[in-house]
Order: structure tokens, then C-alpha cells, then sequence
């Protein structure tokens, strides 16, 4: 098992190189950088630049330099100094904004992937066992209708629905009234309150998926000749199911994460800009829009390399779960 | 060995059992109107093409026949288990319990124990082996789970699992074939059951494997003086190892007999049939008869015979009109069959020399006869 992991940990080290190429190569793309930028904000407010100071300030940020040597400058930051650049926009270290944004970004995709299980897997496991009665297809109906809701269009209309007609305003990670507040129990219970929208509204986004991947295993496992095999043994039907096929229809679910993670990364961008959360997706979405390329970059870096790890645990749980991935055969 | 067992009661009485299935495109008969025992320390052979209800039969008796679509629409199973010390039987129709309630789960695995044809697929592939035995010890024992792995690495060494106390922790795709064949009998064997029912065991494995599960199922019946319900179609392996036979044709047990008398001197047009069909080793070398005709649908609503459709001694207007009887033909030996049926042979005199004459009818072209 140990080998495993570290044989499995050796190869993110090429992988997280190319992700680093890539996430650069993205920000350079759009033409012009961030100089471009400033030049035009201020020669819209009427101060207008001469060629010679442009120049100057391409220079002081390194700008005049070859792509590859940029790029270069970049990881050697990141690599030896665990530095990863200066945010133009924001006029302070991209380290400071990410060290604010990133925890809530964590806590709230990883919060959002456990209550997706948390719904979809006992709800996969009833509709299996229960196929074709009415909850099933009340459940499906809904898993459905949650695959093709957008997650921003929901956390509107869940917004409007909970301020119109509770007077709650969701906007935010706390009440208003907590700002500047330090951490106390009325302010914690804030905290959860304005967490269960966005947490269930990003989760949802998964949910639908889950719960069909869940059922259609659950229903290949629950034919298979080891569950006769143990209901001849005399075990009780509700142990079987958990000990057996739900373990074995588990597998797919947990590799599911490597993709999971992607789609409740992006899909929180927009959630959370629409419920005003101070997360890294908002803060992404202005710094390409800015082309402030160092936090741009980093965040793309960053939460690639969460996604490659996020993979990595996946595939040690699977190989946890089941043996015959665990000694790298297959069976005969 | 079994003959003071002769006026002791089976440990199974099938009574006129019954099971549909009820799909969507008809009712299927799986089983329609069964009756056998089962006696304990003796083998009963269970031999018919696929779909000719023995495993669901074998099945019924545990109470894990998938339902719906089974249903069980009629019949008794009595399981008749006696009392080692005071002598009494305590007796159990096994279809009035409830199928996953705690008595039935008591006595699976306890009471009957089951061997299936996939040795491949009978175990869970992310559960140890030994997890898998011991469930069954840790359900109906006392022992505790240092005790249950102990008896389980015994167990795997019983059935000739080499370096027992390693292997009880081996994966199941660590074992070959007859590995985990062995393992899968040492599974149901773990409480020692007064009833082994082997589902084909050995259709999976190649001859000499074949041959040596065959003989450790037959020592450790010995060794348990347990019955064994053994199904099979494949005639040789039966022929060699029951003391009784029954044949099956859709549903219906056609011909029951010890073993001796169903080859020698079989009675059911359909046995002798199958008889015909393969090649015997100490007999003359003759040609190979196949059996006309196809199977029925098995949706097909049979009021008569089953096998009507392709028996050279048809008797229309008897054979398809009404269900033939069981019919006693010798001592122990029952045909399902209006050619032995006294009735018949009353009301309708002539057709019955076809029964008298059958081998020379048989022996010709023959081919079914038009009245």
C-alpha cells in the first residue's frame, strides 16, 4: 500500500510541471497584459502617457522580457521563495490574497462534495434497491431537473426566494452585523447559516450525477452471484447490502472525484459571485478580466494542482477499497 | 451405512411444489409440481437441460429464488431436523417462513449449506476468503472472531488448500479455478450442514479438477453423514455419484429412480431418450439418437406433457389433454408417464402394446405416431 502511494505521488511531479506551463501559457494568451490595461484605465481618466514611461514600466515589471524567461522568473518565485508573484491590480503579494480567499474556497468545495454524497449515495442505494417504485422515479425526476438547473440561476432564484419571503439575506459569508466582529458563537451560527445555500447549491450541481452512477451500480452489483452467495450464508439482508454490492458500487463513485472536483471548482466561481462569497473564484474572475496575469495564473495553478492531488486521494481510497487494484492485477 | 436410515423420516419432503415467474412476456412454470426427499447420508441426482427448473428447485429450499419475479404459488417444503440428543424431530414448512426473517436465516448456512456453479464470481473480490468463511461461523457459533479465523484457516486446509493460515487472508483472485472451488465448499461446509446442495459445482472446471471435487465432496460427506442434493446435466458425474436420480423436463420431475435402476432399465420415454443421446462407455457402440424437436416456450401453457411435443410414444388425444400421473413403476422407481398409468391403459387398450414394445418401437426411424 505504501508503495503505492508513493509510486502514485512520483508521477503527479511531471504532471503539476505541465499544469504550471499550461496555467502560464492560458494567462499569456489574451493579447496585450496588464500594462496594455493600465495604460488604457488612465487614458480614460485623461492622463495620458508618453511612449518613454510605458517602456518604463514594462521594464520595472519585467514585462520587455522573452515568454520563456518570464515564465522562468515565475517558478523559480514559487518554487525556492514559495512566492508567487505581485497581484498589479491589487498592489500587494499574490501569497496575502490567496492566503485570505483559498481556505473558504477549500472549505466550501469539499463541504459541497461531502453533502452531494451525503444526499446522492443513500438516495442512489434506496432507488437501486427499490427500482422502479414511485420514490424512485420522484428522485430521478429531481436528479434530473438538478443535471440541468444551473448552479448560479438556482442560487438567484434561492436568494430572491429566501429574502423576499424570509427576510434573509443570504448575501455574504456573515450577517452584515458581524463585520469587523471577532469570532463568537452568534457570529459562528451566522457562518452556518449563510454556508447551507451555497454549500447545497454547489453540491447540487454534482447530486443528479451521483445518484444515477450510485443506482446503475448498485443494480449491476446487487445481480451478481456473491450477494446469493451470502443471503445462502444466512446474513441478514440489510448487512449484505452494505458489506457487499453497496462497498463494491462505491468504486466508481469515489474515482468520480478526479472530475467531481473540476466542476465544483468552476461551478462555485459563479455561485459564489452571485451570493457575494469572498472566495478565489470571483477574485479569478477579476484578475483575467484586469489581466493582473501573476493571480490569474496562480489561481489556475493552484487549483489544477488541487484537482491532480484531489485524484491522487481518490485513487489511494479505491485502491484501499478494493484489493485487486491495491496489487496492481487484475482478475483472472 | 443408510439402511437403518429407511424408516427414519427425510430431512426434506418436497411436496407438489410450485414456482412461477412472472415476467413480462408470460408466466414461466420454472417449477410445476415437484415431489422428492431428501435422506440423510444419501445423494439425490438432480439431471435436465438448462431451464428445466433444478436450480430453482434446489433454490426454493433456501428461500433465495429472486422474488419477484419468483413466486411460490404452491406446495409444501418440510425440513425435518432431529434432535441429536432427545431424539425428537422438529419439523418446518419451509415455505411458511418468512424468507428474510431470523429462523430462515438460521438455517441457511447452518442447516443447509450451498455450493454454486461460478466459483469465479461466488465470492466478493474485496472481501479476504477467510472474512467470507468466518461470516457464516460468526452467524450460527459461538465462536468469536480469533476462534472463527482458526476455524476457517482448518476449514481451508480440509479441503486442500495448501499454507491454510496464509491463504485465510488471500484475496479471491489470488486463488485459481479449483482454489477457490475448494474454498467455496469449505464456505458452506463451515457449520457443518445436514444438507450440502451443489449447484452444478464442477460445470466451471476443467476434467481432473472436476474429479477431485467431486471426490472431496463425496469424503466429507462421509466424514458428516450429510445428504447432498446434487445437480447436474451432465449425466456421467451424476451416474457416478448419487444414489438416486431424479430427471427434470420443464418443471416436472419425469422419472425418479435409484441410480442403478435409471440406467439400466429406464422408463420415461424422455429418459431413455437422453439415454440415446449419449455415449455410454461399457455399452455396444451404437449411433447417437439426438432428441427431435426444440424445447417448448417455456411461456407455453402445457395442459398436457411437457414433453408431448417431441416423444416418440405420443398418445394423442391422451398425452396433450390432460397432465400425466406419477406413476409407480418398480420398487422406489416412479415415471411420470400415461404409458405405465392403469387408467389409461383401461380406457384405451390398444395404444398401450406401443408402451409394451417400446425399445422396437424405438429402435426404427419411428418418429412420432399418427393415430
Amino acid at each position: 500500500m505504501l508503495e503505492f502511494i508513493v509510486r502514485r505521488s512520483i508521477t503527479l511531479i511531471p504532471i503539476l510541471w505541465l499544469i504550471s506551463i499550461v496555467s502560464f501559457v492560458i494567462i499569456e494568451l489574451p493579447p496585450g497584459d496588464w500594462i496594455d490595461v493600465r495604460l488604457a484605465t488612465l487614458r480614460d481618466s485623461g492622463i495620458e502617457l508618453d511612449d518613454e514611461e510605458a517602456d518604463r514600466l514594462e521594464a520595472m515589471y519585467g514585462f520587455d522580457l522573452p515568454v520563456h524567461e518570464r515564465y522562468l522568473r515565475w517558478m523559480r518565485g514559487i518554487v525556492f521563495d514559495f512566492n508567487f508573484g505581485w497581484s498589479f491590480q491589487w498592489t500587494r503579494p499574490v501569497n496575502d490574497l490567496l492566503a485570505e480567499r483559498l481556505p473558504l474556497t477549500l472549505l466550501i468545495s469539499l463541504l459541497s462534495l461531502v453533502v452531494s454524497w451525503l444526499i446522492a449515495i443513500p438516495i442512489g442505494i434506496y432507488s437501486a434497491t427499490h427500482q422502479y417504485s414511485t420514490p424512485d422515479y420522484v428522485f430521478t425526476f429531481f436528479g434530473f431537473l438538478g443535471l440541468a438547473i444551473p448552479g448560479f440561476l438556482l442560487a438567484l432564484v434561492m436568494a430572491w426566494i429566501l429574502f423576499r419571503f424570509f427576510g434573509f439575506s443570504s448575501s455574504g459569508l456573515y450577517d452584515i452585523s458581524f463585520v469587523g466582529e471577532p469570532m463568537s458563537w452568534p457570529k459562528f451560527v451566522s457562518i452556518l447559516q449563510h454556508l447551507i445555500l451555497p454549500l447545497l447549491i454547489i453540491g447540487l450541481a454534482g447530486t443528479g450525477a451521483t445518484i444515477r452512477i450510485m443506482r446503475g451500480n448498485l443494480l449491476d452489483e446487487l445481480k451478481r452471484q456473491y450477494v446469493v452467495t451470502a443471503r445462502s450464508k444466512g446474513v441478514a439482508e440489510l448487512r449484505l447490502l452494505f458489506k457487499y454490492p453497496v462497498r463494491l458500487a462505491m468504486n466508481p463513485v469515489l474515482s468520480t472525484i478526479g472530475w467531481v472536483l473540476p466542476a465544483i471548482f468552476s461551478g462555485e466561481v459563479l455561485v459564489s459571485l452571485v451570493l457575494g462569497l469572498q472566495t478565489t473564484g470571483p477574485l479569478l474572475l477579476r484578475a483575467v478580466l484586469a489581466q493582473d496575469m501573476f493571480l490569474a495564473g496562480s489561481i489556475v495553478l493552484i487549483l489544477s494542482a488541487l484537482t491532480v492531488i484531489g485524484t491522487l486521494v481518490s485513487d489511494i481510497l479505491l485502491a484501499w477499497l478494493d484489493p485487486r487494484i491495491r496489487y496492481g492485477g487484475t482478475s483472472r | 451405512m443408510h439402511d437403518h436410515k429407511g424408516v427414519a423420516r427425510p430431512l426434506v419432503e418436497v411436496k407438489d411444489l410450485q414456482v412461477h415467474f412472472h415476467l413480462v412476456e408470460g408466466v414461466v412454470r420454472a417449477v410445476d409440481g415437484m415431489n422428492f426427499e431428501i435422506h440423510p447420508g444419501r445423494t439425490l441426482g438432480v439431471i435436465g437441460e438448462s431451464g428445466s427448473g433444478k436450480s430453482v428447485s434446489a433454490q426454493s429450499i433456501l428461500g433465495i429464488v429472486p422474488s419477484p419475479p419468483a413466486k411460490l404459488v404452491g406446495g409444501e417444503i418440510l425440513l425435518n431436523i432431529e434432535d441429536q440428543e432427545t431424539g425428537t424431530v422438529s419439523s418446518v414448512d419451509l415455505t411458511k417462513l418468512p424468507k428474510t426473517g431470523t429462523e430462515y436465516r438460521g438455517i441457511r448456512g447452518r442447516d443447509i449449506g450451498m455450493i454454486f456453479q461460478e466459483p469465479m464470481t461466488s465470492f466478493s473480490p474485496v472481501h479476504t476468503i477467510g472474512n467470507q468463511i468466518m461470516e457464516s461461523l460468526l452467524l450460527h457459533t459461538d465462536l468469536d472472531k480469533k476462534g472463527a479465523r482458526e476455524r476457517a484457516a482448518a476449514l481451508l486446509g480440509h479441503v486442500g488448500i495448501p499454507n491454510p493460515h496464509r491463504n485465510v487472508d488471500a484475496y479471491p483472485h489470488e486463488f485459481s479455478g479449483g482454489m477457490r472451488q475448494r474454498a467455496m465448499i469449505a464456505m458452506a461446509l463451515a457449520c457443518q450442514p445436514r444438507l450440502l446442495i451443489a449447484d452444478e459445482p464442477t460445470t466451471a472446471l476443467d476434467v481432473t479438477i472436476e474429479a477431485q471435487i467431486l471426490n472431496l465432496i463425496q469424503e466429507l460427506q462421509q466424514e458428516l453423514h450429510m445428504a447432498i442434493l446434487y445437480i447436474s446435466h451432465d449425466l456421467a458425474v451424476v451416474g457416478g455419484f448419487a444414489d438416486e436420480i431424479m430427471v427434470m423436463y420443464m418443471g416436472m420431475v419425469m422419472e425418479y429412480a435409484s441410480a442403478d435402476d435409471i440406467f439400466d432399465d429406464p422408463k420415461h420415454p424422455y429418459t431413455q431418450a437422453l439415454w440415446r443421446s449419449i455415449p455410454r462407455i461399457d455399452g455396444p457402440l451404437e449411433a447417437l439418437v439426438p432428441i427431435t424437436g426444440n424445447v417448448p416456450s417455456p411461456f407455453a401453457v402445457q395442459r398436457g406433457c411437457p414433453f408431448y411435443s417431441r416423444c416418440p410414444q405420443r398418445i394423442a388425444g391422451v398425452c396433450d389433454e390432460s397432465r400425466p400421473p406419477e406413476v409407480e413403476v418398480g420398487p422406489n422407481h416412479t415415471a411420470r408417464c400415461f404409458l405405465y398409468s392403469e387408467d389409461h391403459q383401461a380406457e384405451s387398450g390398444g395404444a398401450t402394446t406401443n408402451a409394451a414394445d417400446r425399445n422396437q418401437s424405438l429402435a426404427g426411424e419411428g418418429g412420432p405416431e399418427r393415430p
